[in-house]
């Protein structure tokens, strides 16, 4: 039971072809196989949102999604978020604004807020909540994550490099 | 936590689908969004030999359209896409803030689908725990054992919770589901989808799958809104919820229809709680008049559950269906 089935995706822009068991979750693929640790395991049950990643550009809880849904199809993990050394307009953003302290959540958040701004042009604060109310942080009491957005979207609109 | 081993099928047509589920039956299950079923899975609480996926057939199952007055929609139909229809949002905008109070809006977001909303299992704080935690006490009446922890001595059925909470919404607004199975199709009402048994909460036979929904919409002149109780904002079950659809002939109400959820293991059709509301053009006291009524009749039904107690959830449920009312009929009456 349960045999071995190629999973061939993309990851982070990358063509990606392994031997996957049915049960395995995209988490444990992505983690554990393709040593990408930057998404984190936090609930294990689609709560905390610390595990969200792009699956042909929209969000996913990554521990819910077997790994074998997403056979064909794009992923964006926080490793694919930066250009080389050079931080995404929203990883610069969490950065000055102090929006990351212990990071457990940030993957997750990141992902959220890209997919935020890849969808509108210039969301407001209340926007940016709505879309940030599937994470769950336990350090920052969420006010500097949702400043970070609206730094982003605020250098965005404006043309500013990060 | 980590899932059991099972097979997977990602079958490519609906025909292929439906053979795959009529062979394996009950050991097989599907797989839309997951938000529901893998949580369950990793508890152990579903042990799955195989899941069938639905990825493939996404295109064939979530349209939303209209037909004959009717609003037909796919069972895979992303809960935002629903929710942002622009007749659903025009015609049942109880409907819309429904499915917007579902999880988070990342959820709600080519993830959730409706589909899976309405088919998702009843809840308790006794079942829905990991099987370290269930190890210690006695099989209940929903792991095919004989008792109910929720329920304490004397109770002899399941008090497990249905928390969905486009499923009150649909019930109110008596939608239709449309099923698929070996031996043809068949359509029912939600009220006779939802058993009301906590061990098996929906009518769905082993080889069947849920197609869509049809809601008949509402005439000028209709208002529907619900309202929810939680302890957060997102990512939370209510705790109580009601639904209210309302429409008005000359001003007095011609047909009103309530539910109140999260409180049993169906949705509760409260239909003589406002039958007094009939032929009237009710003021705020009669509302809450009735809003007391619908609570008192669900009484006999309550669960001490899932992090309300009885006696909250005796004072608590007028409270929702009462603001339920009252929207509702404000949008019947075009003042809001």
């Amino acid at each position: 039971m349960a045999k071995l089935q190629t999973l061939a995706f993309e990851v982070n822009g990358e063509a990606v072809e392994l031997a996957v068991r049915s049960q395995e979750t995209l988490l444990e693929v992505l983690r554990e196989r393709l040593e990408l640790t930057g998404s984190k395991e936090g609930c294990g049950e689609g709560v905390c949102g610390a595990c969200t990643v792009l699956v042909d550009g929209a969000p996913r809880r990554a521990c819910l999604t077997l790994a074998l849904e997403a056979q064909g199809g794009q992923v964006l993990t926080v490793e694919g978020l930066a250009d080389g050394a050079e931080l995404s307009l929203e990883q610069q953003a969490f950065v000055e604004t102090g929006a990351v302290q212990c990071g457990f959540c940030t993957p997750g958040m990141l992902l959220a807020s890209h997919d935020l701004l890849s969808r509108q042009e210039q969301p407001d604060e209340a926007a940016i909540r709505q879309q940030l109310s599937g994470h769950i942080c336990r350090c920052t009491g969420y006010a500097k994550i949702v400043e970070a957005v609206a730094l982003a979207a605020d250098r965005r609109a404006k043309g500013e490099a990060s | 936590m980590r899932l059991a081993p099972f097979e997977y099928l990602a079958p490519e047509s609906l025909n292929e689908a439906l053979a795959a589920k009529a062979n394996l039956g009950a050991k097989a299950v599907w797989l839309a969004g997951g938000t529901d079923l893998l949580p369950r899975a990793k508890q152990g609480l579903a042990q799955p030999q195989t899941v069938i996926s639905l990825k493939h057939l996404c295109a064939e199952l979530s349209a939303v359209s209209q037909d004959d007055g009717k609003l037909q929609i796919g069972a895979l139909a992303v809960i935002a896409d629903v929710a942002n229809h622009p007749t659903v949002q025009g015609r049942l905008p109880g409907l819309s803030e429904a499915l917007h109070a579902i999880g988070a809006l990342t959820l709600q977001q080519r993830v959730g689908t409706l589909g899976g909303n309405l088919c998702a299992d009843t809840r308790c704080l006794y079942y829905n725990q990991s099987q370290e935690w269930r190890a210690g006490l006695a099989p209940c009446f929903k792991l095919a054992g004989e008792v109910c922890h929720a329920g304490g001595e004397g109770v002899e059925r399941c008090r497990s919770v249905n928390q969905s909470d486009g499923a009150v919404m649909l019930s109110a607004l008596d939608a239709r589901v449309l099923l698929a199975g070996e031996k043809g199709q068949r359509s029912l009402p939600l009220e006779d989808f939802f058993t009301g048994q906590g061990e098996t909460p929906i009518a769905m036979e082993a080889d069947e799958l849920l197609l869509g929904v049809e809601v008949a919409l509402p005439p000028d002149g209709s208002g529907s809104a619900y309202e929810r109780l939680a302890l957060r904002g997102a990512i939370d079950y209510p705790l109580a919820s009601a639904a209210a659809a309302i429409s008005l002939e000359d001003g007095a109400v011609s047909t009103v229809r309530v539910a109140l959820g999260a409180v049993f293991a169906a949705p509760l059709l409260l239909k003589d709680a406002v039958a007094p509301l009939l032929g009237q053009a009710p003021d705020e006291a009669a509302l809450a008049q009735a809003a007391q009524r619908a609570g008192r009749h669900a009484g006999p039904f309550l669960v001490d559950n899932v992090r309300a107690d009885l006696q909250w959830r005796k004072e608590m449920a007028p409270v929702p269906m009462r603001r339920a009312l009252e929207r509702a009929l404000a949008r019947a009456r075009g003042t809001s």
